[in-house]
């Protein structure tokens, strides 16, 4: 919901490189953000937004809390700096070092960037969950996720013996 | 169930700290874009792990088949596995990878797979195929110099079976094409990348018109060109690596072309490039005198002696040198008319006047390397980001004696040559030259735009190198907000300055 509704929609000049332009964004906790306009369109769904005439208006992320908005944001001025300069290396230290962060705080950034549809950022966020599960066994991964086993034995059973080639 | 689960409990102490419930907690959705990035033998696994996993994996849209061969399933297992996953998902499959033995082309199931995928309800928009030789051929194919005959080598693929609505990067990996029918009706391929490729002039040319929507190609260790001449005027991007073009010269018409890649490609006869929109262009070299390590490749492939033969001398003469290719394609060195090149008028069209971005390895300590890209610069009014790697290349001091003034003068003289909008600009492997540092000198002392300069010094630069260069920090500088950075490569020292 919107606060100010009032203003009225800025000229949709909204992919014209103006570097100057500024966007606010609010989290879930009433916390504004000021960012440059390149920096807020990595996500999808605010350049949907700013195209549909949300531009001049604060822009509400209901589901981000601000500490995580501030580190998506630190995402995405990072990537649009990346993008104009093309430094492949540079670029996966960087995302190495940003990805090195607790569960919890993994969790929050796959779905703020789910929300906001920072492909990005969900790439880089699903790509650590996959690293942490990959060549594990259906029991271990339980153990990681602390998933509680509801398979029946006999259950388990049908699923290998149905895909005995994954099993192997 | 805990005495189950005890002999791994302690191997995973470590994981379970960091790791919680949290994660299960992620919507449906995201779970399975998770597992679609695991191997899909994994991902077929996840199966058992709960109640709400199951299944879940027949929902993911990237599917790689990339990994059997190399562990050498036999042929009838890649196929089982690649039919028994097909037969079971259920949704999109937007990017699958398929690699595969050349048999499988012989026995139609690579047809059936593509044909599957081309399915209205798969909607596939990014394929890679790769073929590989049959398992039973014992040992690594690049060590078996053989000649197959072409009959059974041909991994070919009926007309218009890459035709399809959804598809719009394609990806082909050490394929045979005899002709360009597969490609009938490609209306909507963006990007095409071959690797390790062999298809005639002919073909390619065929495809790229099939194509009309080609933005971006790649063709890297390509072989069975005798030249290379593109002309495709939707074409964004492109990029040739590992090429050899020894009869012809390379001639790209590609009037909205962005970004031009160059890398380790030899053609003595010369580049000619008809591209006024580039704004991004690399040139870069590989390896030494050892041309093309992995480029065996195509001796099995081309079933005439002689191309092979040629092919391999050239593969020993080495790369055609980046200032030679900026030589070429700026017009500073007019080649004699040939038979080859009959065809062109003598005015020559400026392609680099929108350049932004320049990637090149040269050598700036030669005086003719410098003349040359003192030369290009001159075709480039927009230039703003300059990045050179310095090459060891050949080099002779009884060059710097051709020049009737001393050689520390070189890039004074040129002082108008150079592109005033750079703005960033960065420098490896420096060794602190005298025409490296005047030509830092130049650019720090005349360019008012100048923000960044970054030089890399050389492994074995000498002290002394070290020392001149680090003497560019106390120059009056033109700019009022340039900042630069020394890096030295022994002590990892970094020198800093910046002029406010």
């Amino acid at each position: 919901m919107a606060s100010s509704s009032s203003s009225l929609p800025s000229p949709s000049s909204s992919s014209s490189s103006s570097s100057s332009k500024k966007l606010v964004l609010r989290s879930s906790d009433e916390k504004h953000f000021e960012v440059d306009e390149a920096v807020a369109l990595q996500s999808e769904m605010i350049k949907q937004m700013v195209e549909d005439g949300f531009g001049g208006d604060v822009i509400p992320l209901l589901n981000v809390s601000s500490n995580i908005l501030s580190k998506v944001i630190d995402y995405c001025k990072k990537h649009v700096d990346f993008d104009s300069k093309k430094k492949m290396d540079d670029r996966r230290r960087w995302d190495a070092e940003y990805i090195d962060v607790g569960v919890d705080e993994l969790y929050h950034l796959i779905m703020a960037a789910n929300y906001r549809n920072i492909k990005g950022l969900l790439d880089l966020t699903c790509q650590k969950v996959a690293d942490t599960i990959k060549g594990k066994k259906p029991k271990q991964i339980r153990i990681i996720f602390n998933i509680k086993n509801d398979v029946t034995p006999e259950g388990e059973q049908k699923i290998r013996k149905e895909h005995s080639w994954a099993f192997e | 169930m805990e005495i189950v689960y005890m002999d791994i409990e302690e191997d995973l102490q470590e994981e379970k700290e960091v790791t919680d419930a949290i994660i299960n907690r992620l919507p449906v959705s995201l779970l399975s874009l998770i597992i679609s990035r695991l191997p899909i033998e994994e991902a077929v696994r996840t199966d058992a792990v709960s109640r709400r996993w199951k299944h879940l994996w027949r929902w993911i849209m990237h599917i790689d088949f990339d990994s059997f061969t190399e562990k050498r399933y036999s042929l009838d297992q890649v196929s089982r596995i690649i039919n028994c996953v097909f037969s079971l998902h259920c949704g999109n499959i937007c990017s699958c990878r398929i690699t595969h033995y050349l048999s499988h082309n012989k026995n139609g199931d690579v047809k059936g797979w593509i044909e599957h995928l081309r399915d209205r309800r798969r909607r596939i928009q990014e394929l890679a195929l790769t073929c590989v030789d049959d398992p039973h051929d014992l040992g690594d194919l690049l060590f078996l110099p053989v000649i197959i005959e072409q009959e059974q080598i041909s991994n070919d693929l009926p007309p218009g079976i890459f035709g399809c609505q959804s598809l719009r990067v394609l990806e082909l990996n050490k394929y045979f094409l005899r002709d360009a029918s597969p490609f009938e009706n490609c209306a909507n391929l963006q990007t095409l990348n071959l690797q390790s490729v062999c298809l005639s002039d002919d073909t390619l040319n065929k495809i790229i018109s099939n194509c009309v929507a080609l933005e971006n190609l790649i063709l890297s260790k390509c072989c069975g060109l005798s030249k290379l001449w593109i002309n495709c005027g939707n074409l964004k991007s492109l990029e040739i690596s590992f090429f050899i073009c020894k009869w012809e010269e390379i001639d790209i018409q590609a009037m909205n072309l962005a970004s031009l890649v160059i890398d380790t490609v030899h053609c003595p006869h010369g580049f000619r490039f008809n591209t006024p929109k580039l704004t991004e262009l690399r040139i870069n070299h590989q390896g030494g005198q050892n041309f093309f390590p992995n480029h065996q490749w195509e001796f099995r492939m081309v079933n005439n002696q002689q191309l092979l033969r040629r092919n391999f001398m050239i593969g020993r003469g080495g790369y055609t040198k980046t200032a030679e290719i900026l030589e070429s394609c700026s017009g500073l060195y007019v080649k004699p008319r040939t038979s080859h090149n009959l065809h062109y008028d003598d005015e020559y069209t400026c392609s680099f006047n929108n350049l932004r971005r320049l990637f090149i390895k040269v050598n700036l300590k030669d005086v003719r390397q410098a003349t040359i890209i003192a030369f290009f610069f001159r075709w480039c009014f927009c230039l703003q980001e300059l990045n050179i790697e310095i090459d060891d290349g050949r080099m002779s001091e009884s060059d710097h004696d051709c020049l009737p003034y001393p050689v520390s003068q070189f890039w004074e003289r040129r002082e108008y040559w150079i592109s005033y909008s750079l703005r960033r600009v960065q420098m490896k492997g420096f060794r602190g030259h005298v025409l490296e540092i005047e030509f830092a000198k130049l650019l720090l002392t005349k360019i008012s735009l100048l923000e960044n300069m970054v030089i890399q010094l050389h492994d074995e630069c000498s002290p002394k190198g070290e020392a001149s260069t680090r003497g560019l920090l106390s120059l009056p500088m033109a700019s009022t907000h340039v900042s630069i950075v020394i890096k030295s490569a022994r002590n990892r020292l970094k020198a800093k300055a910046v002029q406010s």
